[in-house]
């Protein structure tokens, strides 16, 4: 009798512990640590208690592209969102390659979550279409507690609805339109906002035309003592003064004109903040004008000099005073001395970018940038993240080089221009070989060439090390589908491809997209087609979507979302897991491809 | 013995085409009134005449055996006509794309000063006999026509690549566009722009002698 008391003791303590193991509030705890959103979909697949807590403590998703998924069904998956990001129209949009009626519409989003996600407090919407009633229905429904806004590249608004975010979020912190296309109905909105908001940090309307008043920017400086990143279209800087004496707090600036050229006794009042360390815009500002920076440019961390009227000289000069520059970007017109200035000078630098310009004045005899720009970048500025450039001429001896220099490169972007006719090192392929090799920590690699660029062999090594590469964008790479089989072969971890320009039929395509496992959109352009593109439905599989848009006859009229023709009549083809299924919004020039369609 | 035979042919029809290139340099005018007929003025030219007639015959005979499968060569010439036997047709090839040179470089000169008259373009032909027919004075024609048809070749292939290369134009993107459409406006429309351009045409000698001293 008294033996047999122990025992029923030890069992029930063996027992209260096996009901649940570790405590629910401990697992919400340790997820909260998870940040990588893989990490997330890995751990969500353990057991449905896992599953639940990775719902309900997850803050932030990213929709790679909105039509992967439909809103409801991300309201029911995490239903606590307090921040959404989603993309839209496929990223050729920047480059007027997709007409405006693509779709990428806001508005199922908007109605579909915007009431019912309870602790969302920051959207970003990128390259998708606004209408002035989503962002009604947006504010109506979260108005008050919305703290960060973000149409990135959007089009469809006007600035009416930028009154009634102005009037209504008096939470909002960060508002940004930048490249967005805005119906201007004036310049209210600004003068709204500055009188509702008082905790504004972050104000970007830069390159969306839009005009305002500098009275009002100077009223938004006097409420919004937090003001630190203003960015903005083309406006006198003189009529900036005001602002500039009364926002103490600004360090990022972009935008302002020099519209009076040759006149500096106008411009050399401008007296920047104090703290200032980002300078951008600047629209026409010459040699007459640089000196209005040079007090500050030691200070600089960010210059963005594109669409300044600098001569190669000039830019030497300027760069040569800035030797704390993080952040650099300028047009092809900075040659490869302005390169060298910058390689010799600018230590600190992490992210480069050098746009195409267009036959600048002042470019120097031998124009643009090359392998001997590039190379010096590579051995003088070894911290470099992000390199992104539009070079005249290349080599395999400068890809090398910045294999072996830069080892912390994360995403590098060459576009070989077409105006010149000869090339000094063609094929690349070694050189590719050798910064994909050396640059482990790559994830984003764009390689737009000519044909001849790169054969067979190059493209089968960009397959080969191409590592933890996500993202890549080919152009005019390979000589045959053979080339493209081995390419896709070697990509294991490849989860974003565009190609343009290419020689591969649609059965190499087909091909090749079955082969990469990670996978998950593919636009291309410029390739083999057929009028119907049948032999893409080798690429069919479950929860896969595949949309063509046939080759134009040149006798079609589409309009980009600017209003311009759109330049290009080529087949394009777009291709994407969804959980969705297939569009209910089909623009009529793009076939969905579906087994059934046979 | 037929080796140096055909080495004084060739030399003799060098010499007198370079005579008749001359003379006709010399006096445009009387040379064309005098052959208008087809009888040659000069004894020698005769001379030249029978001895490759004679030539010629005596040789048909050991050319056949080596097979070269030679024939006439007709020259008409500041209107006159010449007829050459057992001509080899890699010489006679020769002969036409010297013709066609000099007929291309004429044209050249009349096009450079077209006040100048044209002096007569060569014709050089293999016709199987030696009659003098209507259809062959439009050989100069056909030459004109075949130097004009080289030409367009020339020209076609940079069209040709410029339409490769349009077929897929690299994008730019949309801001930069404007940009660049903007400054484009602003250095048409803006004098001060003008006056800034001219202090950088002033700025590029320095540049250059910049590069100079770098240079050295």
């Amino acid at each position: 009798m008294g033996g047999e008391v122990p025992e029923p003791r030890r069992l029930s303590r063996a027992l209260s512990f096996g009901c649940g193991g570790v405590p629910e509030e401990a697992l919400h705890l340790v997820f909260g640590y998870m940040d990588d959103p893989r990490d997330r979909e890995a751990a969500s697949l353990v057991c449905r208690l896992w599953h639940r807590i990775d719902a309900l403590s997850r803050k932030h998703v990213t929709v790679g592209f909105c039509y992967a998924v439909e809103p409801a069904r991300l309201l029911a998956r995490f239903p606590r969102l307090e921040s959404l990001a989603l993309k839209g129209r496929p990223r050729a949009a920047m480059y007027g390659l997709i007409p405006e009626d693509f779709g990428a519409y806001a508005a199922p989003w908007v109605a579909e979550l915007a009431a019912p996600l309870d602790c969302l407090k920051a959207l970003h919407l990128r390259r998708m279409t606004v209408t002035d009633e989503d962002i009604a229905v947006l504010v109506r429904a979260r108005g008050h507690m919305l703290q960060v806004l973000k149409l990135d590249k959007c089009s469809g608004f006007s600035t009416d609805a930028l009154c009634l975010v102005a009037r209504s979020c008096r939470s909002l912190r960060t508002l940004f339109l930048e490249e967005c296309i805005i119906e201007d109905e004036g310049s209210e909105w600004l003068h709204e906002l500055a009188v509702n908001n008082s905790v504004l940090v972050t104000l970007n309307f830069y390159m969306t035309e839009l005009k305002v008043e500098p009275a009002d920017l100077e009223l938004l400086a006097k409420n919004c003592k937090s003001l630190i990143s203003l960015k903005m279209g083309d406006c006198d800087l003189s009529d900036l003064i005001g602002f500039f004496q009364t926002s103490k707090a600004l360090q990022e600036f972009a935008g302002g004109a020099f519209f009076e050229v040759g006149e500096y006794t106008k411009y050399e009042k401008v007296i920047f903040p104090p703290r200032l360390c980002f300078l951008g815009g600047l629209t026409f500002m010459g040699k007459n004008e640089m000196p209005v920076i040079f007090p500050y440019s030691t200070m600089l961390k960010k210059l963005d000099l594109q669409f300044t009227f600098l001569t190669t000289e000039d830019h030497c000069q300027l760069i040569a005073k800035c030797p704390n520059l993080s952040v650099l970007e300028v047009r092809n017109v900075i040659g490869d001395r302005g390169l060298e200035v910058v390689a010799a000078t600018c230590k600190k630098l992490r992210r480069l970018r050098i746009e195409r310009g267009d036959d600048d004045p002042g470019q120097e005899e031998q124009g643009g940038v090359s392998q001997i720009g590039l190379t010096a970048v590579a051995v003088g500025c070894r911290e470099l993240e992000y390199i992104a450039a539009y070079v005249s001429d290349i080599t395999n001896g400068a890809l090398e080089s910045i294999g072996t220099f830069c080892k912390n490169l994360y995403d590098f972007r060459l576009v070989l221009l077409d105006k010149q006719k000869k090339i000094t090192d063609l094929p690349l392929d070694n050189g590719v070989r050798a910064l994909l090799r050396n640059c482990v920590k790559l994830r984003r690699f764009a390689f737009y060439l000519r044909p001849g660029g790169l054969s067979d062999v190059g493209l089968g090594y960009i397959g080969l090390y191409s590592g933890n590469i996500q993202y890549m964008l080919l152009g005019n790479v390979g000589e045959s589908d053979n080339g493209l089989i081995q390419f896709a072969t070697g990509c294991t971890n490849l989860r974003k491809l565009e190609l343009r320009g290419c020689c591969f039929s649609e059965r190499a395509l087909a091909v090749a997209v079955l082969q990469m496992p990670s996978l998950r959109y593919i636009w291309v352009q410029g390739y083999r087609a057929s009028r119907t593109g049948q032999d893409l439905m080798l690429m069919a599989r479950p929860y896969w979507n595949i949309e063509f848009a046939p080759p134009i006859p040149e006798s079609a009229y589409r309009v980009m979302a600017d209003g311009q023709p759109c330049v290009d009549t080529h087949a394009q083809v777009l291709a994407y897991y969804s959980l969705a299924g297939r569009r209910p919004d089909c623009p009529q020039w793009l076939v969905t491809l579906h087994p059934a369609s046979l | 013995m037929d080796l140096l035979e055909r080495n004084i042919k060739t030399e003799t029809e060098e010499t007198r085409k370079e005579q008749e290139r001359k003379e006709e340099e010399a006096e445009a005018e009387a040379e064309a009134g005098e052959r208008k007929t087809q009888e040659p003025p000069q004894q020698g030219q005769g001379l030249s005449l029978s001895l490759a007639n004679g030539s010629g015959r005596s040789g048909m005979l050991p050319m056949s055996n080596v097979s070269a499968n030679p024939s006439q060569l007709t020259i008409f010439y500041g209107g006159s006509v010449c007829v050459y036997d057992s001509v080899p047709p890699e010489k006679a090839q020769a002969i036409m794309l010297i013709a066609a040179a000099a007929a291309a470089a004429a044209a050249t000169k009349s096009s450079a000063a077209p006040t100048v008259k044209p002096p007569m373009v060569p014709a050089a032909t293999v016709a199987p006999a030696a009659v003098v027919s209507p259809v062959l004075t439009r050989s100069p024609s056909l030459q004109s026509t075949s130097v004009a048809t080289g030409q367009p070749q020339v020209v076609a292939e940079p069209s040709s690549i410029c339409k490769l290369q349009a077929d897929l134009p690299i994008a730019r993107r949309h801001s930069l566009q404007r940009f660049l459409e903007k400054r484009r406006d602003r250095v048409v429309s803006k004098a001060p722009y003008s006056t800034a351009k001219s202090s950088d045409g002033m700025e590029s000698p320095r540049i250059e002698v910049t590069a100079e001293g770098k240079a050295q």
